[in-house]
């Protein structure tokens, strides 16, 4: 069953056409790894999905609704978008409490998320005193703060160390053992074929490929199918 | 609704540059006012007919405690524009992406927290009046300025806030939109004032003027001193154009927002 749909997406900004009538599914309980190069229109398209920005034609449904029309977003989807999410003069707990606050959560789920992703311990340290990494986490924890069943990360593991990589990966396989749909967009080719159970490849704004990632890549390696399907595209 | 002005409330009381702007809006309020009856006593020869024994002249005095609104505009601005420069507007509009009832949120606590600074500010402003008046004894002015200076903060307050978070709706530049409003509100609008003074009743400033109902005619040799507020609009006309002002910049901050693609 397909829970997040992409129906005919099209987003043009000016005479740049950054994503080109985009058909594609993600199935529910999965990991799909969204994968294109730099500047292939994945960032776009999750914000098109997630009504931070307005497609010039078709668009991107979750749960068969676009995401300004589901009731209590944040319960129902947890976001990672790359430019942020938080003020960066406030400490972590600060900006967890004001989000909880627009959803209707308690404060102390603030905390709850903040223990998730290891971060309690600087929860009143200020965000702009963080590394790259521990954003990343606090952005996970925005993410997690309504204890969503699907999640849209947008480049989770820009910035990241080889150890916090891997606790990425742990963390996520963690989330999709509890039945959660994740869609993670990436380029970190081999990071996402030891994550990711289905793939969706664009390249200039089309779709190029979908399905599992065994199918995809057959006998050879994700890069190696990557590659060859956005030169032959 | 309710959700989403609580979060609005944290916003701004968890930024130490609130009570920031709190204080910015308590100096200039006292530096308007304390030395207001002073410069008057100081420039009398200069200013034809300026007496502090004229009540309209010491309510003048009083008046200048309104000073700090400059700074409710700065709130109005950096609160919405802080959130689009450092990305948090992501969070919010992922919590609630009904944009207009964000925007509505938005402008409710901005005109709250621009009631709170005025009010606040206006108040200590006074008291630098008073204390600056005590060394003239024979200046008095009535009750109703003070009411007319608290009706004046609360409707300053509430609308130029609401003015600001239109303008850093409108310019992504936080920096460049809060610059561009102390320059507006401190050099042009005194400008259009002096060299078109029928016009200076229809700015913000203006209707200010218009709601303390304080009417002055000082007329000098030097142009730049004089002072002439008695075509202003009077207290409800001037409440009414301040409420216009807040609708069409309301409206315009909302049309920004529900257009804009988040960057």
């Amino acid at each position: 069953m397909s829970i997040i749909e992409f129906r005919g997406l099209t987003k043009a900004y000016k005479d740049v056409v950054a994503v080109n009538n985009l058909t594609a599914r993600v199935e529910a309980g999965r990991i799909t790894g969204f994968l294109g190069p730099n500047g292939a229109g994945k960032s776009t398209t999750l914000k098109c999905l997630l009504s931070l920005a307005t497609p010039n034609s078709g668009s991107g449904l979750i749960h068969g609704a676009p995401y300004q029309a589901l009731v209590n977003p944040m319960r129902q989807v947890g976001a990672v978008i790359e430019s942020g999410g938080y003020n960066p003069s406030l400490s972590a707990i600060r900006n967890l409490e004001i989000i909880a606050a627009a959803a209707g959560i308690p404060d102390a789920r603030a905390l709850e998320v903040l223990e998730l992703v290891e971060l309690l311990d600087v929860a009143p340290k200020k965000v702009k005193e963080f590394s790259l990494g521990m954003k990343q986490r606090l952005s996970l924890a925005t993410a997690l703060l309504g204890d969503p069943e699907i999640l849209v990360l947008d480049e989770p593991s820009n910035g990241l160390d080889p150890i916090g990589i891997a606790w990425l990966r742990t963390f996520l396989k963690n989330l999709a053992h509890d039945g959660r749909t994740i869609l993670i967009s990436s380029h970190q080719l081999a990071e996402m074929q030891n994550t990711v159970d289905d793939v969706l490849i664009i390249h200039k704004g089309k779709l190029i490929t979908e399905g599992s990632m065994l199918d995809v890549i057959g006998t050879g390696t994700l890069e190696e199918a990557f590659i060859r399907l956005v030169e032959a595209s | 609704m309710r959700n989403l002005l609580k979060s609005e409330i944290r916003k701004v009381i968890y930024t130490k540059s609130f009570y920031g702007y709190l204080a910015g809006a308590i100096f200039l309020a006292l530096l308007a006012s304390f030395p207001a009856a002073y410069s008057i006593h100081a420039l009398k020869s200069q200013l034809d007919g300026a007496s502090l024994m004229d009540p309209q002249l010491v309510a003048g005095v009083y008046g200048k405690a309104i000073s700090g609104y400059l700074f409710t505009m700065i709130l109005g601005i950096a609160l919405i524009g802080n959130e689009y420069q450092s990305g948090q507007i992501v969070s919010t509009f992922l919590a609630t992406p009904q944009r207009f009832k964000v925007l509505i949120a938005k402008l409710v606590v901005a005109a709250c927290a621009g009631i709170f600074i005025m009010v606040i500010s206006t108040l200590v402003g006074f008291g630098g009046a008073y204390l600056g008046l005590s060394h003239y004894p024979h200046a008095t002015a009535g009750l109703s300025i003070f009411l007319n200076l608290l009706l004046a903060a609360v409707i300053s307050g509430a609308v130029i806030s609401i003015m600001g978070v239109a303008i850093g709706a409108l310019v992504r530049n936080v920096k460049v939109a809060q610059v561009g409003a102390i320059i507006w509100l401190f050099v042009v609008e005194k400008l259009i004032v002096v060299f078109w003074a029928t016009g200076g009743k229809f700015l913000p400033s203006g209707l200010i003027v218009g709601m303390l109902n304080v009417h002055i005619d000082l007329k000098s040799s030097e142009r730049f001193l004089n002072i002439s507020t008695t075509n202003y609009f009077g207290v409800g006309a001037s409440i009414a154009l301040m409420l216009a002002y807040a609708t069409v910049f309301a409206f315009i901050g909302s049309w920004i927002t529900l257009r804009r693609d988040v960057d």
